[in-house]
């Protein structure tokens, strides 16, 4: 089973603005420092004075992967599917999913991203821009 | 301090599938064997260090051990740095002992995830994540090796050449938890576990547990062990705990392990005989093998195909097996190996192997060491 969440108190604005249709991060209001996963001190000057931004909603894939085995019942209706590792353009890298409808098979390092949340779950899904243009059969819906 | 210490006794169990053996047990029974091997009575040991069992962590483990093997040490406990804990306290034995704090350690490795759980294998990357279906080692390494794969133009059959490679050594070795030698096209039509990784790319899951005796050269003369190895350097590199974090995918904490391990042992890539490359999964032979210098950054596919980390190739590695084959142990089984081939005993001896490098690596390479003997 799926362990049962615990969103501590540093987490929580960012699981809301997710629940609200947005990507965050935090940004540190001494060195400028742009972060993820949330956190109590900047990694890079450990001060405190840090605040929570919205991320525009671009970037870049890293990696991605395609899971064939289903590591938790949960996950048994979904293999093969596939998590991404990407980095939005503010700099900060997470794990996101892939839009419904996108080709695998053109997935690319570095291909530009367009994001879109799935307020509902609460995840963050990515699609090709390339492949936008392109104009590729991809689900109509708008973003944000 | 190179050559300072020597490895004086290794000692293993079964490896494969023990019911019925707790981890506590299969300690004693390694460190037994091992202390056999070296000619060591017990009531010499005044330190003990250990790995805990990764499939389930206990608070204060080593004391558990130590009582068990009926001892009072000076100095030891658990170190909490995954399949880098085994050689990163061989290292730290080897400085305790430099520095007086203890004359005869034991280091020692157990697990049962085979007959217990593999739940420590298989958990979601913490909470939010988990809802992606980011769960698992597999998955953290199949990151790691599609970046390796895109960037650098790495292959299915150069993983395969890793794994071929390790199963081949395997086969030869009686105590190998897996005998079977692959081929190209069985690690190619192996199925995907998380894409890019296979089932053939990914360490085996094993109990058993293996140790050695640590002390100094001196110390080993005086006590007329018969065939101590030389411990000519070690070195350590760490990493961030998240994956997405790691400032570049595709290097490992192996690139600062390896280069205070050769500087220390005062040696260079050319001159290792034979290699044991942490070989948790295939592409982390690829890693390590450039982060060691052994090749450039990238060019780990190349290296690893036509034969050439092979028996009887330029670099031969995992001569017992390795992860792949041996038993996937979390990295003891390999500086066991390492010390078989400069003794000349391993079932897949390199001729006249002066050198061997090891390298252990945890988590999902978040944390490294390396060591180097030699005589
Ligand atoms: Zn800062």
């Amino acid at each position: 089973m799926v362990v049962a969440e615990q969103i501590d108190a540093i987490r929580a604005p960012y699981e809301e603005a997710l629940a609200e249709g947005r990507v965050s991060y935090q940004r540190c209001a001494d060195c400028a420092n742009a972060w993820l996963p949330p956190r109590g001190a900047c990694p890079a000057c450990l001060g405190e004075a840090w605040y929570w931004q919205r991320a525009k909603g671009s970037a870049r894939l890293i990696s991605w992967v395609v899971y064939h085995r289903a590591y938790d019942p949960s996950l048994e209706d979904r293999v093969p599917y596939p998590v991404l590792l990407i980095e939005l353009s503010e700099g900060p890298r997470l794990i996101a999913g892939l839009e419904a409808g996108e080709d695998l098979a053109s997935l690319r390092i570095e291909a530009e991203l367009e994001l879109r949340v799935d307020a509902e779950h609460r995840r963050v899904l990515a699609r090709t821009t390339e492949s936008n243009t392109e104009g590729e059969a991809l689900p109509k819906e708008e973003e944000n | 301090m190179r050559g300072a210490t020597v490895l004086a006794g290794i000692g293993h169990t079964a490896y494969g599938k023990l019911p019925g053996r707790d981890t506590l047990t299969l300690n004693v029974e390694a460190c037994r064997n091992a202390l056999a091997d070296a000619g060591i009575e017990k009531d010499a040991v005044d330190a003990v260090f250990v790995k805990y069992p990764t499939s389930r962590f206990e608070s204060m483990y080593g004391q558990r051990v130590a009582e068990a093997l009926g001892l009072q040490p000076a100095i030891g406990g658990v170190w909490d740095q995954g399949g880098a804990t085994n050689i990163s306290m061989i290292s730290f034995a080897a400085m305790a002992i430099a520095a007086g704090q203890c004359e005869v350690a034991l280091v020692t490795a157990a697990d049962n995830p085979r007959t217990g759980t593999r739940q420590a294998y298989e958990r979601a990357w913490g909470d939010e994540y988990s809802r992606y279906g980011w769960f698992g080692t597999p998955g953290a390494y199949a990151m790691i090796a599609r970046r390796h794969m895109e960037e650098f133009g790495t292959s299915v059959d150069q993983l395969g050449a890793v794994a071929v490679a390790c199963r081949a050594n395997g086969a030869r070795n009686p105590d190998a938890h897996l005998r079977v030698a692959i081929g190209l096209d069985d690690h190619r039509e192996s199925p995907l576990v998380v894409d890019p990784l296979r089932r053939d790319d990914c360490c085996l899951v094993s109990d058993g547990a293996a140790a050695v005796v640590v002390m100094s050269a001196e110390r080993a003369r005086s006590a007329g062990v018969a065939e101590p190895v030389p411990i000519l350097g070690f070195g350590a590199g760490q990493t961030s705990w998240d994956v997405p974090q790691r400032p570049r995918l595709t290097e490992s904490a192996a690139r600062r392990s390896g280069a205070k391990a050769f500087e220390m042992a005062g040696l260079g890539p050319a001159e290792i005989d034979v290699a044991q490359i942490y070989d948790c999964f295939t592409i982390v032979v690829c890693l390590t093998l450039e982060d060691y210098g052994f090749c450039a950054k990238g060019e780990g596919g190349p290296f690893v195909e036509g034969g050439r980390i092979e028996l009887g190739g330029e670099l031969p590695i995992n001569t017992s097996g390795g992860l792949l084959s041996e038993t996937g142990m979390p990295g003891m089984q390999l500086v066991l190996e390492a010390v078989r081939q400069l003794r000349g005993t391993s079932t897949s001896q390199v001729p006249g192997a002066a050198t061997c490098l090891v390298s252990n690596q945890g988590g999902i390479m978040h944390t490294h060491s390396t060591l180097i003997v030699g005589g």
